[in-house]
């Protein structure tokens, strides 16, 4: 699981990256959401408990077996939630920025001083 | 009474049921928007209410009917309900503001609106940190949305590098959040506080990426550029709502969660705030549009706040927390709301576009109330909670906290006034262009301006003691400016009576030097008030001013606390600031003014503190930080708690507040705001400010060196270098005034010279000293008064401050000649007017003291001040009169009968100079026992002895026979027309005038032209060249595209990781 936690951390830093990198706003907005991605990894990996199994309570559950945390789970739930509604927004907002400029590089929305 | 969750029910549920009215219902939709808004408002406010009025116990509800960690628990105590009420009732009054605009676009908008108020309801109350997020989350998307919808095309832009920002802010805070659980095992925040303690493997970068993400939704320096742009270009509506509720939800935020980081990240966090504090407001001073300068400012805001918090969980403010945080809170949630609502009404882009507001008092006003809210000026909450601040402060010794608060702040004064001084006088050529704005707008503006003036009251009430005494004059000063519409004659006799029975119900219970000062700033107010009376023009607000500068001035004298003394004197300033800024082109010289104030004001107030730090530290002085809890003795009795002289601290806290008021006296270095406000303020306002404000100053010198007298400080170097400073006062002033062209400047030189001379009268530390430095006090104020008042007569008259323009206006004006006569005299020093006693008094007392030099200088000034007095009554009154000025007649009546009222006093006290002197004398007598020695009129001192009385007499005998022997013996001159050059040796072609008065003492200007290159005003031009440099520098930061920001706040992380030592708890 140590490995799912570096490739979610490397994925995050891939994101921001990006971000910083690209000058397409729309590849900008993929970088954020690689690094939710990446986010969305680590999450999962800092819940894990070793050999465990889905934390699914029923009646066929074994005894003295182990689940894995289910509280990171029902996070990475919400923030999936929340990331492609952000995200589902932002894209939404370059949308409405290119209709007025037909533009889509970063550097043509510069704020003046 | 109801649950809090259904401020969360009542919202979602709302925002859900709009959409179904969409169609042909918008009516019953606006409706339903509004009744949720009151309703979530009155959930809040019932438990504001209740624990208003008790100390309840905090209620807190559980989800799920489990208790936590098992569920999500919401709390609702007293600081949550104050918070959310606060907010709430924004909200309310911004959907009014903003209905219009939302209505345009359906329902949409509305939903919206309700889930941000929501969302900010549940930052507010929940414990549990993932829901914190989730609301957070909330917050975001509804306002990335909201700013978006705004009618400004950049606003899309601004929303997608906010969204930018939120995502990444979102990304570390998950982070964070998912360690945290991983650490502790719970997700609960008090939870967590507990548990963290006992775990250290994961807990610093658990710490460090919560604080990372909150600092990036604090909007701290250098994360913050999406913010400003935010800002700038949503609807002033969103942006009120953000700006003054979102960020004080975030903030509360913060201060839940920074116990799970501990005590050494709420330094970090105050450094943060406080670098935020100071970068933003110094990149405020370059701002040119206004939403933008709004927008540095709430970062600003935000950042002192967030100090402050730190500071608060740090335990450095003690049980004054709370005023602090919620002063600073209260002022920016009211006073930020209220500005960006009206710049919405004002719809101008640009700072300069607010000139449309000239003319327009309510607006105008309440612009004032916001921007003194925020700027932290008595009364409103601000003042109170900075004064808490800085003295815990100096308690702790943070003395370069300090520093940084106060630059910082002032930087603040000076783009938040400048603002307003271009409102206030900026001339626009469309004057009435200007749109009344509707009641949609204006009412929400006027109701938050009231209730800033409500909390300012609240407050001034709790902490002033004895500010019942202040309501007096302001109710009066309120009936008086409703008077307004009247005939200005008729509110200027109201406001002289009302002044009078003030001075009637003060005075006679006074002794010693409040006596002296109470009785000399309302006499003195009074008198130049009856020269007020010629105006004609209604001038709105003109006697309420006045009525409220006199009653601060007596304040000041009468103040018994440092905190009362400071709150008199803020006010005085603001108060001052404004008659300055009613001259008519006294937008710049207004605004040095008041950076310059307010820059001595700070010095004071840090003085201030660190004596009281120093007094309640040293043993068996009681006094607290808010100085209602201890008994400080007033003037009567000495002085506030604190012994100067004695310690290094003392000689700071002497340093300091000498600095302070040698500033308002504007000496030599810091003068040069001076001679520009008295210039260019109204005419008659100038007498009033060299008369009688510059005293303020010396009011407080005196309180201030009164503690020292016991002390064995008068080898003090400080005071030695006070008395040159006083002398080269006095030499530079009469130089600058012999060689100045504008009447008015001229004596605006004059009276810095002559308040050199009490400067160096005081420093002397001796009895005669103080008796000469008060008694040139009250001359000053009687001649200089006299002079103002003859030449505010001759420039209404002529037109004109140029004396080279004027001449030969004796024959028109004959009383004002008198009255320039009188005053000249009685300033040169020759006898047998009063100035003679007053420099008798001084070189004496310096003799004395052994300071040769100094009097010798002070003597050479005073045969320079000759210089100016001759032009004084050479250039205007001698000489030919010209063609222009053929119709002018003499000043009207009222300025007459002022100035004869003092010529009155002058020939009294020149008289019988020992009515006065004897009365200083006893007024000293407590702190410096008296060296004087009465004879009959006769006083001796040490090195002399002088009967004014006798002179009186002998050079009104002289004046008497040589008159007489003229009458009767002397040449009769024949009377010829102006320009009958019949008796001169040549008659010029055209007739002119050969009346020389143009650069009169060149040669003299030339001599010393060394001594007079004008190094302090360039020193003064290189600091606010260097300071706009600086702001220039830091607001190229601050702007920059979406991807600038990402790159900036990347580059915080990493500065955050540094200088909180690597995340190491």
């Amino acid at each position: 699981m140590i490995i799912i936690m570096i490739t979610g951390l490397l994925l995050m830093l891939i994101g921001f990256w990006g971000m910083m990198t690209r000058k397409n706003m729309i590849r900008i907005v993929l970088g954020l959401a690689i690094a939710e991605v990446g986010l969305q990894l680590v999450m999962i990996s800092a819940g894990y408990v070793k050999e465990g199994t889905a934390p699914i309570f029923s009646d066929g559950a074994v005894e003295g077996s182990v689940f894995v945390d289910p509280v990171p789970q029902a996070l990475v739930l919400t923030a999936i939630v929340i990331g492609v509604a952000v995200n589902a927004l932002i894209l939404g907002l370059v949308i409405k920025m290119y209709r007025h400029r037909r533009s889509l590089d970063v550097n043509d929305y510069m704020e003046s001083e | 009474m109801i649950s809090p969750i259904y401020i969360i029910v009542i919202a979602l549920g709302t925002a859900f049921l709009l959409p179904l009215l969409e169609k042909n219902r918008t009516g019953l939709a606006g409706t339903l928007f509004f009744a949720a808004l009151l309703a979530m408002t009155f959930i809040a406010g019932q438990y504001l209410f209740v624990f208003m009025g008790s100390a309840a116990e905090a209620t807190q509800v559980y989800t799920a009917g489990f208790k936590p960690p098992f569920s999500i628990n919401l709390r609702m105590g007293r600081e949550e309900a104050a918070l959310i009420s606060a907010i709430d009732i924004l909200a309310l009054a911004g959907a009014v503001y903003l209905f219009r605009h939302m209505s345009r676009s359906g329902v949409r908008s509305m939903m919206l609106y309700l889930v941000l108020v929501m969302s900010f309801s549940g930052i507010i109350m929940t414990r549990d940190i993932f829901n914190l997020f989730v609301f957070m989350e909330l917050a975001g998307i509804a306002s990335y949305a909201l700013v978006a919808s705004g009618t400004d095309h950049r606003s899309v832009p601004a929303a997608f590098k906010y969204a930018l920002a939120g995502g990444i802010a979102s990304i570390f805070m998950l982070l964070g959040i998912i360690f945290l659980y991983r650490a502790t095992g719970t997700l609960n925040i008090d939870g967590a506080v507990i548990h963290i303690l006992n775990v250290s493997a994961l807990a610093s970068p658990v710490v460090f990426l919560l604080v990372f993400a909150f600092m990036i939704e604090m909007k701290q320096f250098p994360a913050n550029s999406w913010a400003l742009d935010v800002y700038e270009t949503a609807h002033p509506g969103i942006s009120a709502l953000l700006s003054a509720g979102g960020s004080l939800a975030v903030l509360y935020a913060v201060f839940k969660i920074l116990p799970i980081a501990g005590t050494r990240w709420y330094t970090v966090t105050a450094v943060a705030g406080m670098t935020t504090f100071f970068a933003a407001n110094v990149a405020g001073i370059m701002q040119k549009r206004t939403t933008r300068l709004l927008g540095y400012s709430s970062v600003a805001q935000m950042g002192l706040l967030l100090a402050v918090t730190g500071f608060g969980l740090k335990g450095i403010l003690g049980d004054h927390f709370y005023i602090a945080a919620g002063g600073l809170a209260l002022s920016h949630l009211l006073a930020k709301a209220g500005l960006f609502w009206l710049a919405g009404s004002v719809e101008e882009d640009s700072i300069e576009g607010w000139k449309v507001l000239a003319g327009k008092p309510v607006q105008l006003l309440l612009m004032g109330i916001f921007l003194l809210a925020l700027a932290g000026f008595p009364p409103f909450p601000g003042f109170y909670a900075k004064w808490s601040v800085i003295t815990a402060l100096a308690s702790a010794r943070m003395y370069p906290w300090m520093i940084a608060l106060l630059a910082g702040s002032l930087f603040e004064v000076v783009y938040l006034f400048r603002w307003f001084g271009i409102s206030v006088r900026g001339r626009s050529s469309l004057e009435e262009t200007g749109r009344r704005p509707s009641p949609d707008r204006s009412v929400p503006t006027m109701f938050f301006g009231v209730l800033l003036a409500a909390a300012g009251y609240f407050f001034t009430s709790r902490f002033i003691p004895g500010s019942s005494a202040f309501i007096i004059p302001l109710a009066g000063a309120a009936v008086v400016l409703l008077m307004s519409r009247l005939d200005s004659r008729i509110t200027g006799v109201i406001a002289i009576a009302a002044v009078v029975y003030y001075g009637t119900r003060v005075i006679p219970g006074l002794s010693g030097m409040q006596f002296f000062f109470a009785a000399f700033f309302i006499a003195g107010s009074t008198v130049v008030m009856l020269g007020t009376l010629y105006r004609k023009r209604a001038s709105a607000g003109f006697y309420p001013v006045m009525m409220l500068l006199v009653t601060s001035l007596t304040g000041i004298a009468l103040a018994g606390t440092m905190l009362q003394f400071f709150f008199y004197w803020e006010i005085m300033t603001v108060t001052s600031y404004f008659l300055v800024l009613r001259g008519r082109d006294a937008q710049r010289p207004a605004l040095k003014y008041m950076i310059f104030s307010a820059a001595g004001a700070y010095l004071i107030m840090a003085g201030f503190a660190i004596a009281i730090a120093s007094a309640s530290t040293a043993p068996g002085a009681g006094t607290g930080i808010m100085p209602h809890t201890g008994s400080i003795p007033g003037l009567a009795d000495g002085i506030f708690g604190f012994d100067a002289g004695v310690s290094e601290i003392s000689i700071l806290v002497l340093i300091l507040l000498s600095a302070g008021f040698l500033i308002k006296l504007a000496v030599m270095g810091v003068h040069i705001w001076a001679p520009g406000s008295y210039a260019e303020a109204e005419d008659d306002v100038s007498a009033l400010l060299s008369g009688i404000l510059s005293k303020a100053g010396i009011a407080g010198f005196v309180i201030l060196l009164a503690r020292m007298s016991g002390g064995g400080a008068q080898g003090s170097y400080v005071l030695t270098t006070i008395g040159w400073i006083g002398t080269a006062t006095a030499l530079l002033g009469a130089f600058y005034a012999a060689i100045e062209e504008d009447a008015k400047k001229l004596l605006a030189w004059s009276s810095i010279g002559q308040v050199g001379y009490i400067i160096l009268g005081l420093s002397a530390m001796s009895h005669l000293g103080w008796v000469a430095a008060l008694y040139h006090s009250v001359n000053h104020f009687m001649f200089k008064g006299l002079l103002f008042l003859a030449v505010a007569g001759v420039v209404y008259r002529t037109g004109t401050r140029k004396m080279y323009e004027m001449g030969g206006l004796i024959k028109k004006m004959p009383l004002s000649f008198v009255s320039v006569m009188i005053g000249i005299i009685a300033l040169s020093g020759v006898p047998p007017l009063t100035g003679f006693g007053g420099k008798w008094l001084l070189y004496n007392a310096l003799v004395e003291r052994g300071w040769y030099l100094q009097a010798g200088i002070g003597f050479f000034s005073s045969t320079v001040a000759f210089l100016y007095c001759f032009r004084l009554i050479h250039a205007i009154f001698l000489g030919q009169p010209k063609p222009a000025f053929r119709r002018v007649v003499e000043a009207p009546k009222p300025i007459i009968a002022a100035q004869y009222i003092l010529i009155i006093a002058i020939m009294a006290v020149s008289t019988f100079p020992g009515i006065l002197v004897k009365r200083l004398s006893s007024f000293v007598e407590p702190y410096f026992a008296s060296t004087l020695r009465w004879e009959g009129a006769t006083v001796h001192s040490s090195v002399g002895y002088w009967n004014g009385t006798a002179i009186m007499m002998v050079v009104g005998a002289i004046f008497a026979i040589f008159t007489v022997f003229l009458l009767l013996k002397g040449p009769r001159p024949r009377k010829v027309k102006q320009f009958n050059m019949v008796f001169a040796a040549e008659r010029p072609e055209t007739p002119e005038t050969t009346h020389y008065a143009y650069r009169f003492f060149t040669p003299y200007e030339r001599a010393f032209a060394p001594l007079l290159r004008p190094v302090v005003r360039d020193f003064w031009n290189a600091v606010a060249e260097w300071a706009s440099s600086a702001a220039a520098v830091l607001s190229h930061f601050f702007s920059g595209d979406a991807q600038t920001c990402v790159i900036q706040i990347m580059i915080f992380g990493i500065l955050l990781y540094f200088v909180s030592g690597g995340g190491v708890l």
